[in-house]
C-alpha cells in the first residue's frame, strides 16, 4: 500500500510507511494482554523540504501518535520512518538511543498547551536555552545571546529572558514555545495543535509567525489539527486520517473545492459557517468506533452515507487519484461518488 | 403534544390546534422574558477589583436566541451565571444593575435583589432557567446515575413519585436521541461518550421544561462532527418548545448558526449587538471587524489580518475604550471617556466614538 504513495525524491525530508502503533490493554492484577487498541494501522506518507503537511480527523484517529511516533516519543509497532538530512537517510524508527540525539537536534515539537509545556520553575532563558545545554552547543553566554535573539525572532523581547511562564499570556507562551522548538536549527517541527489553545484574535499572530518563521528557515511542518479552516489556511497538502488510517491524502487547494472521501466531505460540511446564518446539515451520525475493535472492511463504512455491501468485506486500499497529482483516496466507491465540497454561504 | 407529557405551552402570539399546528401567529408580538439592565458583577482579588462585567444591558423575549461571543476573560460566562446568581461566592458579587424574569403568568421577578441561597432563586434555577456547560465530565456527579440525576432534578421542582420521574428521565433521554435510553439510564457518566454525556446534560437541563436555557460553551469540548449533531439537537428542541436560548461562545461559526442576535463582549462590556446576520454582514464595531478578519477561511489563503497586542489585564484597565490599546482606528476621544451606545440602521448597537462622533457631524 505505501509503494503506492511514490518513490522517495530528492525533495523529500521524511517519508513514513506502512506505520503501526497499538497499544496494549491490560486487564486483571497480572496485567495480562487482553487485546490491542490499534491508535496507527498502516499509514504512509511523504512530507518535503520546506512544505506543511496538516493532518486533519477527529479525537481518537491517531493524529497525535502519528506526530509522537516520528519525534520518537513513541516506538512504533511497526514500519519504517526516514528521516533525510544532508544527503544521508536515517531510518527513525530502528535508531539508538544515542544516534537519537544527534537526529533530535534536526526533528522538533511544538505542543498544544503553552500552559502545561513550559517548566513554571525555569526562567524564560533557561527554557529557551535548554536544548542548548543538552545538546552541548555554545558557552553559557553564547546560549543566553542566542535565546534572547530567539526571542525576538518569535516577536517577544530580549529582557523577557529573565521572566518566568506565568508572567505571560497564552499566546505568549506560545511563541515562547516556537522559540524554544527552533533554538536548535530543526529541519522539521511537529506541530501537534499549536493554536487551539489560544483564543481567536491570538490564533492568528501564532499562524502567521508560524509562516513567516517557515520562509526564514525553510522549515518543514507537520501540522495536527482538528480545526478544518486552520489546517486548510496553512498546509500545503493535507492528510484526512479516520480510526489510525488515511483516507484522503490531497493537496488544501483542492481538497476543501473537490473531496473525494465520504469523511472529508461530512469533515467539512460539519464546519460551522458563519456567513450563513443558517443550520448546517448533519451528515455523521453516531461517534467514531473504538479503536481496539475497528469495523470489518473500510474503517469508515458505519457512518458513511454511500455504504455498499462491498465497503462492510473489503478493506480499501489507498490509490492516486486519476489525473489529479498528489491525491490519494481510500473508498471503493471513488471513482463513482460526486461529492460536495465546502461552500460559503451568502 | 410533541413534547412528551408536556402539554404545549399556548404562547400569546401562537393559536394551536388539535394536533400543534399552529393556526394564527402574530410574529412581531414578543413577549419579554428577560431583561438585564445596567449589569455590573466585581471580583474582589489580592491585586484589586475586577470588573468581570461592566454595565451589561439586553433584553430576550421568549422563544429567541442570543448569542454572546468574545476570548476568555471578557465576561461572557460570568454573566450567564449571574443571571441564576450562581456567580462565584464569596468572592464575586452583583455590584450593580438589575437582572427581572418575567414569569409567564406571574408578575416578574427581580432576581439580582433575591437572597442566593433562597427559596425564591431556587424555584427559578432549573425550573425556569437551565445551564449547561462546557465539559460534562466536571458538571455532572460521578457518583450517581445519570438517571438519578435526572430524577433528582425533576422531583426537585415537579410533584412527580419515583417512577413517573424515572419514566419522564428515559423519555427525556429519548428525546434527546440517547440510543436504548432504558439501559443508558442506569449508567454513570463515565460510561458514556463525551457528546453522549453532553446529550444527558441536556437532557437533564430540559427535564423540567424551562422557560431558558443557557448554555455555555457547549460543544467547545466536541469534534467537529460531534458538534454538529450536539447543535442541532439543541436547536431542534428549542424551536419544539419554543424555549428562550442563550448560547455563549469564542466560536462565531457557532452564534452565527444559532443565534437571532449577538452580543459581543470585550473585558465585561457589550461593545456591539445586532442581528446575526447583520452582524456578519455589517461588522461596525473595529474589535468585531478585526475578530473577522483574523479568523483563517477556506479557500482564501490570503495573509491573517491579526489584532496586535493582546486582551489587558483585568485589574488595570486602561481609562476610555476598553479596546483602544489594540484598535487601528483610535483618535483622541477614545481615550478618556469610555464610549457611549450608538444605534446605527434601527437596532444595530455600538459602542465606538468613531460612529458617535459622525452621527455628531451629519447631524
Amino acid at each position: 500500500m505505501s509503494e503506492r504513495i511514490g518513490a522517495p525524491t530528492d525533495s523529500d525530508i521524511l517519508v513514513v510507511r506502512g506505520l503501526k502503533k497499538y497499544f496494549p490493554i491490560q486487564k486483571g492484577i497480572f496485567r495480562k494482554v487482553a487485546g490491542y487498541t490499534k491508535a496507527v494501522d498502516g499509514v504512509g506518507f511523504s512530507l518535503r523540504k520546506g512544505e506543511t503537511v496538516g493532518l486533519v480527523g477527529e479525537s481518537g484517529s491517531g493524529k497525535t501518535t502519528i506526530g509522537r511516533c516520528i519525534v520518537r516519543l513513541y516506538q512504533p509497532t511497526e514500519g519504517t520512518i526516514e528521516f533525510h538530512s544532508e544527503g544521508r537517510t536515517i531510518d527513525l524508527v530502528n535508531l539508538q538511543r544515542r544516534e537519537m540525539q544527534g537526529v533530535r537536534r534536526r526533528i522538533q515539537m511544538l505542543f498544544q498547551d503553552p500552559f502545561s509545556s513550559l517548566n513554571p520553575r525555569m526562567n524564560v532563558g533557561e527554557i529557551v536555552r535548554e536544548p542548548l545545554v543538552i545538546h552541548g552547543l555554545g558557552s553559557k553566554d553564547e546560549q543566553l545571546d542566542r535565546a534572547q535573539q530567539l526571542l525576538e525572532l518569535v516577536g517577544l523581547s530580549r529582557d523577557h529572558v529573565t521572566k518566568f511562564p506565568h508572567q505571560f499570556s497564552g499566546g505568549q507562551r506560545q511563541r515562547i514555545g516556537i522559540a524554544r522548538a527552533l533554538s536548535l536549527n530543526p529541519e522539521l517541527v511537529v506541530c501537534d495543535e499549536p493554536v487551539s489553545a489560544l483564543d481567536v484574535s491570538i490564533q492568528a499572530q501564532v499562524l502567521n509567525l508560524l509562516a513567516d518563521l517557515q520562509k526564514e528557515m525553510n522549515l518543514s511542518y507537520l501540522f495536527i489539527a482538528h480545526d478544518l479552516s486552520v489546517v486548510e489556511y496553512i498546509s500545503d497538502r493535507v492528510i484526512v486520517i479516520y480510526l489510525g488510517r488515511i483516507m484522503e491524502i490531497a493537496s488544501s487547494d483542492v481538497i476543501y473545492k473537490r473531496p473525494r472521501h465520504p469523511y472529508t466531505e461530512a469533515l467539512l460540511a460539519s464546519i460551522p459557517k458563519f456567513e450563513a446564518g443558517s443550520s448546517r446539515r448533519v451528515v455523521l451520525e453516531g461517534n467514531i468506533p473504538d479503536p481496539a475493535d475497528p469495523p470489518s472492511g473500510c474503517v469508515f463504512h458505519t457512518r458513511c452515507r454511500y455504504v455498499q455491501e462491498r465497503c462492510r468485506r473489503e478493506v480499501p486500499e489507498l490509490r492516486p487519484v486519476q489525473e489529479v497529482p498528489d491525491s490519494f483516496v481510500a473508498c471503493h466507491r471513488q471513482a463513482e461518488l460526486s461529492l460536495s465540497g465546502y461552500h460559503r454561504g451568502v | 403534544m410533541r413534547c412528551g407529557t408536556w402539554p404545549t405551552r399556548i404562547r400569546n402570539r401562537r393559536v394551536l390546534g388539535k394536533t400543534g399546528e399552529i393556526l394564527v401567529e402574530d410574529v412581531n408580538h414578543k413577549e419579554k422574558l428577560l431583561s438585564v439592565d445596567n449589569l455590573r458583577v466585581q471580583f474582589r482579588i489580592p491585586q484589586g477589583i475586577v470588573r468581570a462585567v461592566d454595565g451589561v444591558s439586553f433584553e430576550m423575549a421568549r422563544g429567541e436566541s442570543v448569542g454572546v461571543v468574545g476570548e476568555s476573560g471578557c465576561g461572557k460566562s460570568v454573566t450567564a451565571l449571574s443571571l441564576m446568581l450562581l456567580h462565584p461566592q464569596p468572592e464575586a458579587r452583583i455590584a450593580g444593575g438589575t437582572i427581572t424574569y418575567h414569569p409567564e403568568d406571574s408578575p416578574p421577578v427581580e432576581i439580582s435583589s433575591l437572597d442566593i441561597r433562597g427559596e425564591a432563586i431556587r424555584a427559578i434555577r432549573g425550573r425556569e432557567i437551565a445551564m449547561i456547560f462546557q465539559e460534562p465530565m466536571t458538571s455532572l456527579s460521578p457518583v450517581y446515575t445519570i438517571g438519578e440525576q435526572i430524577i433528582e432534578a425533576i422531583r426537585l421542582h415537579r410533584n412527580m413519585d419515583k417512577k413517573q420521574a424515572r419514566e419522564l428521565a428515559i423519555e427525556m433521554l429519548d428525546q434527546v436521541r440517547i440510543s436504548a435510553p432504558q439501559q443508558r439510564v442506569d449508567e454513570y457518566p463515565h460510561q458514556l461518550s463525551g457528546g453522549m454525556r453532553q446529550r444527558a446534560m441536556i437532557a437533564l437541563a430540559l427535564s423540567c421544561n424551562p422557560s431558558l436555557l443557557i448554555a455555555d460553551e457547549p460543544t467547545t469540548a466536541l469534534d467537529v462532527t460531534i458538534e454538529a449533531q450536539i447543535l442541532s439537537l439543541i436547536k431542534d428542541l428549542q424551536q419544539r418548545r419554543q424555549m428562550s436560548l442563550m448560547i455563549i461562545t469564542h466560536n462565531l461559526g457557532v452564534v452565527g448558526e444559532m443565534a437571532d442576535y449577538v452580543l459581543v463582549m470585550y473585558v465585561g462590556k457589550v461593545v456591539e449587538k445586532a442581528r446575526t446576520k447583520e452582524l456578519f454582514r455589517n461588522p461596525l464595531h473595529p474589535y468585531t471587524r478585526a475578530l473577522l478578519r483574523s479568523l483563517p477561511r477556506i479557500g482564501s489563503k490570503d495573509r491573517l489580518l491579526s489584532i496586535p497586542g493582546s486582551v489587558p489585564n483585568p485589574y488595570q484597565l486602561p481609562q476610555g475604550c476598553p479596546f483602544r490599546g489594540r484598535c487601528e482606528e483610535m483618535h483622541e476621544s477614545c481615550r478618556d471617556e469610555p464610549p457611549p451606545p450608538c444605534y446605527v440602521e434601527g437596532d444595530h448597537l455600538v459602542y465606538c466614538w468613531n460612529y458617535y462622533n459622525a452621527r455628531e457631524t451629519t447631524g
